[in-house]
């Protein structure tokens, strides 16, 4: 089985064009394959929210940011290692050409007890996975080749609160 | 080999009864078969009753980066049609940029029709009804003391849905705009394009080596926030209008390979179109069920009253909409989530053959809303984000026979013109079938050994998509001597 991880941006705070988590392969011969991202509304302390747009789309570069660590589902894995492979928030990006993967509407305002809008929706995990290759073997995940990445990018401006931010991927 | 692609549609709505937002087809000869892994539907609209109007910014600024979003060049026009857009000007929609490191020229308020959010005017034909106008962001003053705004090279201007507290309705838009270029010769986009919070509406681009000047911007209110009763159906044949159309032609922008060493599919093994006529298939334009009243109203792509036809997938998207602070949502939820914003085809393995296509259309109408003069959820322009996920696999299995060999023969095939062995067999006799990957191997070396016999070689054997059966004649070697 391809070595598998999870990398987590926890409470990242918005801002205007964002790249809110991204994960960058720049090795010459191993394949990062992303399998599953998750956004989460895990905020707590009231913002006064706003609307904007969340998407998910391929970058050709990555730089800065906070780096993270992804975490090995199985330590006793040692087939390959994160040798070149970045995972940060708030990196600096260059977009592909191409169109996103996705686009969701995001609400950026705090959930709140015993509420069904939007922000409440969005802490609800199953319907939060916005990518999901898994349980379906037909369904490719988005395979990075060397130097390429893919981000969960919020565009606009004026975006408050934080989020969380998941996504799996292999690498082999 | 197969490969997979990801296609992504926005803005898109139809302009008459019955076409379809998106058609995929697989033309006739292309050697390939087309599988739909997953074909999702998301409603990506905000939809708050009595709540606030957003505002719109124009902005620009010094465009260090390429910007992202779909080249619109399909739908520009030039007033003399014998001039030509300079290199690196590009009109885009939906663009994603930095609002906060660009300086806003105007800001005005999105214009909307009606008073009541559930009033919006609708389109038909393509054409707005009622009183819905193009408001201008901006346009030239009619005074010489005054320049137009100028986009000089590598600076960018964009369209901006600002995002108050209180964003209220989100509804596609028709843009119109107008440029100059340093000759003086004028250029003009006019197309859909979804108000996503936080993005650009519309975008230009400059990178060439001369200013270009906005000469205007207008931006209208369309599309409804009725829901279109979405149907995936196979496509019979495509109006012949509609297929020469350079504006239904979405260009590689919309196709994604899932992995890059893929390349992108060519148009001769899969080819798009969005809001394209179509005849349907299997049955006749104006199909009538045996149950039927017979009383076609051509409200839908069957052109009849009666919910007839060959059809995949049928939902009433009613999950329409986000609410933003107010009430339960009514999309549930369900639109974030990659799995369940699929139509059911995951798993399906609806596949479309050679010669075939497969279409999403709108055949919304309701019998009693008709009788009664109130004609629903026609044409239904909803904001919706259309996403397929494609594989492109060989129509056939091909194989190499090789027939006739004799007895303890060794088969080697090698890339043509080098030494890379792709496969080998010993001492096979009679028939030998090697199946290969045509997306891999398309000219090979031939070479058959066997003790008492000369080699048997075949040099650039053209291997295509049906394979191919080679009967050999193997010849005694008189030299030969076993000893």
């Amino acid at each position: 089985m391809a070595k598998t991880y999870t990398v987590a941006a926890i409470g990242v705070a918005f801002a205007s064009n964002k790249s809110l988590l991204a994960i960058y392969n720049a090795h010459a011969t191993r394949k990062v394959k992303v399998y599953r991202v998750w956004v989460l509304n895990n905020q707590t302390t009231g913002v006064a929210g706003v609307l904007t747009s969340m998407t998910l789309r391929k970058i050709s570069s990555l730089s800065g940011g906070t780096s993270l660590t992804p975490v090995a589902h199985d330590t006793a894995n040692t087939s390959v290692d994160l040798t070149s492979i970045t995972c940060a928030a708030g990196g600096t990006f260059a977009n592909t050409a191409e169109a996103q993967l996705r686009v969701v509407m995001w609400s950026c305002d705090e959930p709140a007890v015993s509420g069904a809008t939007s922000d409440e929706f969005e802490c609800i995990v199953p319907l939060m996975c916005v990518w999901d290759s898994t349980g379906d073997s037909n369904i490719e995940p988005i395979t990075l080749n060397q130097n390429e990445g893919v981000h969960v990018l919020q565009p606009g401006a004026n975006a408050v609160g934080i989020l969380d931010v998941f996504v799996e991927f292999t690498v082999n | 080999m197969k490969r997979q692609y990801r296609i992504t549609i926005d803005g898109v709505a139809t302009t008459n009864f019955g076409y379809a937002y998106l058609a995929l087809v697989n033309p006739s000869g292309s050697g390939r078969r087309l599988v739909l892994r997953s074909v999702e539907v998301s409603k990506i609209e905000n939809f708050n009753a009595g709540a606030s109007v957003p505002s719109q910014e124009l902005r620009r600024w010094s465009a260090s980066e390429a910007l992202t979003g779909e080249d619109v060049s399909m739908y520009m026009s030039q007033a003399d049609p014998t001039s030509s857009l300079p290199a690196g000007i590009v009109c885009r929609r939906h663009t994603e940029f930095d609002p906060e490191s660009s300086d806003v020229i105007v800001r005005y308020l999105q214009n909307r029709a009606a008073t009541s959010v559930n009033t919006l005017n609708r389109v038909l034909f393509g054409a707005p009804t009622t009183f819905s106008k193009f408001s201008a962001a901006w346009s030239v003053s009619k005074s010489a003391d005054l320049e137009p705004i100028t986009v000089n090279p590598d600076e960018a201007m964009a369209l901006y849905n600002a995002n108050p507290a209180f964003a209220a309705l989100t509804t596609p838009r028709r843009i119109q705009v107008v440029v100059e270029d340093y000759t003086g010769a004028r250029y003009a986009w006019t197309f859909s394009a979804n108000t996503y919070p936080g993005m650009a509406l519309v975008s230009l681009e400059n990178r060439s080596a001369n200013p270009v000047k906005l000469i205007s911007l207008r931006t209208g209110d369309v599309g409804t926030t009725d829901t279109p009763t979405l149907r995936l159906v196979p496509i019979g044949q495509l109006y012949s209008k509609d297929t020469s159309d350079t504006t239904k032609r979405p260009g590689n922008y919309s196709i994604i390979p899932m992995d890059s060493e893929y390349g992108l599919p060519s148009n001769s093994e899969l080819i798009l179109y969005t809001d394209v006529g179509f005849v349907p298939s299997g049955v006749p334009e104006a199909a009538i069920a045996d149950s039927s009243s017979a009383a076609p109203k051509g409200l839908n792509y069957l052109h009849t009253r009666d919910f007839v036809g060959p059809v995949y997938r049928t939902i009433l998207a009613e999950v329409e909409n986000t609410r933003f602070l107010v009430g339960i949502q009514s999309s549930l939820g369900i639109y974030y989530s990659h799995e369940l914003s699929d139509l059911l085809v995951r798993r399906s393995g609806i596949t479309v053959n050679q010669g075939e296509g497969v279409g999403l259309v709108n055949s919304a109408e309701t019998a009693s809303g008709y009788s009664t003069g109130a004609i629903a959820a026609i044409g239904a322009w909803p904001q919706m984000s259309i996403h397929v996920t494609v594989d492109i696999y060989p129509a056939t299995d091909p194989r190499l026979s090789i027939t006739g060999l004799l007895s303890n023969s060794d088969v080697v095939v090698l890339e043509a013109g080098t030494e890379t062995v792709l496969a080998s067999a010993d001492a096979v006799s009679g028939t030998w079938n090697w199946d290969y990957d045509p997306d891999v191997v398309s000219n090979v070396d031939l070479c058959i050994y066997r003790i008492g016999s000369t080699p048997y070689v075949v040099r650039s054997l053209n291997l295509g998509l049906s394979g191919a059966t080679l009967p050999v004649s193997q010849v005694f070697d008189r030299n030969y001597s076993n000893t």
